[in-house]
């Protein structure tokens, strides 16, 4: 069996992108795309549970009954986050400093749970991993592009360079509103040049 | 009915198999990594002991209020010729409850005012002189991206360097002296809430070590 990585990726990337065409996930990532380095930050966090759970998921998917798919995924997430959780903090100090604060956020990240059920559940294992990588690095992207949009017009930085000509300073674009603002115009901006193609 | 009955119990007993493994392997996950994770908190404690108390060369510790997870200590740091250099406390954000404040010897009314996540855990570190060398986070949850700019340098220099009588701890938008943080006042008063109960300890404890 071949996969064409390429493909995948352009799927992961821009026709299924999680946060701007499935639109899933959007709560954790409102709250962490403040800017550009949290938002890599949870980005990365979000790639290896989501490769980690998808494998795992469709190991285990003639396993599950259908009945009690929903809470069996959510264990096998839970537990795989816990675990990613304790051993960066144990092995990996200086990481879990910078991104101990998602990991636990990840949980309620319902892209996970949405590509277990949507993909893993119903697919052979290698696909279900490279589904899991390609939509992890879709969902990383869409989102660093989120927070350095929301980085840059709050303060006028990038990853926490200056690099706008002026210093000023823009708070409605960390706070709440301002994520939805951002996202509201990304995928504006999405859709008008998809219908401009069509 | 007898078939229902059947597959019924399948979906309790897979349920129940996930659990039991999920629940064995974050046991067996905790119990290497236990070990390690407090061997990393020491470590970090140690370098922010460094960090809010310039120069030392000894350390001696005193619990002011024993607590499993989150005490209250006293870190006493002397010089080569036994002279104290500094001293740091360490304490959260967590509420205190009375019969702890009275251990304490805090005022009754000291302000509790709570982080936005779990308790903030940090240092405060005072000169001999009577100035709060600095402030250093060892643990907290604040939001990513708000709350946790805490741990910026210009917030932490709202503290560090001020006598303890130089200022009025508080935020400004409490009428104090303490610049809060963009979109994260509540944190910013928790962290000034706990740093003046640490100013209080020290105000108690630098007259028991000979310090003006």
């Amino acid at each position: 069996m071949s996969i064409n990585i390429k493909k995948e990726l352009y799927r992961g990337i821009v026709t299924e992108n999680p946060l701007f065409r499935i639109a899933l996930g959007m709560c954790p990532s409102l709250a962490t795309s403040t800017s550009a380095t949290n938002a890599l930050g949870m980005g990365l966090s979000v790639i290896a549970v989501l490769t980690c759970s998808n494998t795992v998921i469709s190991l285990l998917r003639r396993q599950i009954p259908d009945k009690v798919r929903i809470p069996a995924f959510i264990v096998i997430i839970a537990t795989f986050v816990t675990m990613v959780d304790l051993l960066i903090a144990a092995f990996v100090p200086t990481l879990y400093d910078a991104l101990g604060i998602f990991i636990p956020l990840i949980v309620v990240n319902c892209i996970i749970l949405g590509r277990a059920e949507a993909y893993a559940a119903k697919n052979e294992v290698l696909p279900s991993t490279v589904d899991g990588v390609v939509m992890g690095v879709g969902f990383a992207l869409a989102l660093t592009l989120v927070g350095s949009l929301r980085e840059f017009f709050s303060a006028g930085t990038l990853f926490g360079f200056a690099i706008a000509p002026f210093k000023y300073q823009f708070i409605l674009m960390i706070l709440a509103p301002g994520a939805f603002i951002t996202l509201g115009l990304v995928l504006a901006f999405i859709n008008y040049m998809q219908n401009k193609e069509a | 009915m007898m078939k229902r009955g059947s597959s019924d119990l399948k979906l309790l007993v897979v349920l129940a198999v996930f659990s039991a493994v999920s629940g064995l392997l974050l046991a067996l996950v905790n119990e290497v990594t236990k070990e390690r994770i407090a061997m990393v908190k020491v470590k970090k404690q140690e370098k922010a002991l460094m960090e809010v108390v310039s120069k030392f060369d000894t350390v001696e510790v005193e619990t002011l209020l024993a607590n499993p997870s989150d005490p209250v200590e006293l870190f006493i740091c002397r010089a080569s010729d036994g002279k104290v250099g500094g001293v740091a406390i360490k304490l959260s954000t967590r509420q205190l409850s009375k019969d702890e404040i009275i251990k304490l010897g805090l005022p009754e009314t000291v302000k509790q005012d709570q982080a936005y996540d779990a308790p903030i855990k940090m240092l405060v570190g005072f000169s001999a002189e009577g100035k709060i060398s600095g402030v250093s986070f060892l643990e907290h949850k604040e939001t990513p991206g708000l709350g946790s700019n805490i741990e910026k340098q210009e917030f932490k220099s709202n503290y560090a360097g001020a006598a303890i009588d130089g200022k009025k701890w508080s935020v400004k938008k409490d009428g104090g002296d303490i610049e809060q943080l963009t979109a994260a006042t509540i944190s910013s008063r928790a962290v000034t809430g706990a740093v003046v109960k640490a100013i209080e300890l020290f105000k108690i404890k630098s007259k028991a070590l000979g310090l003006k």
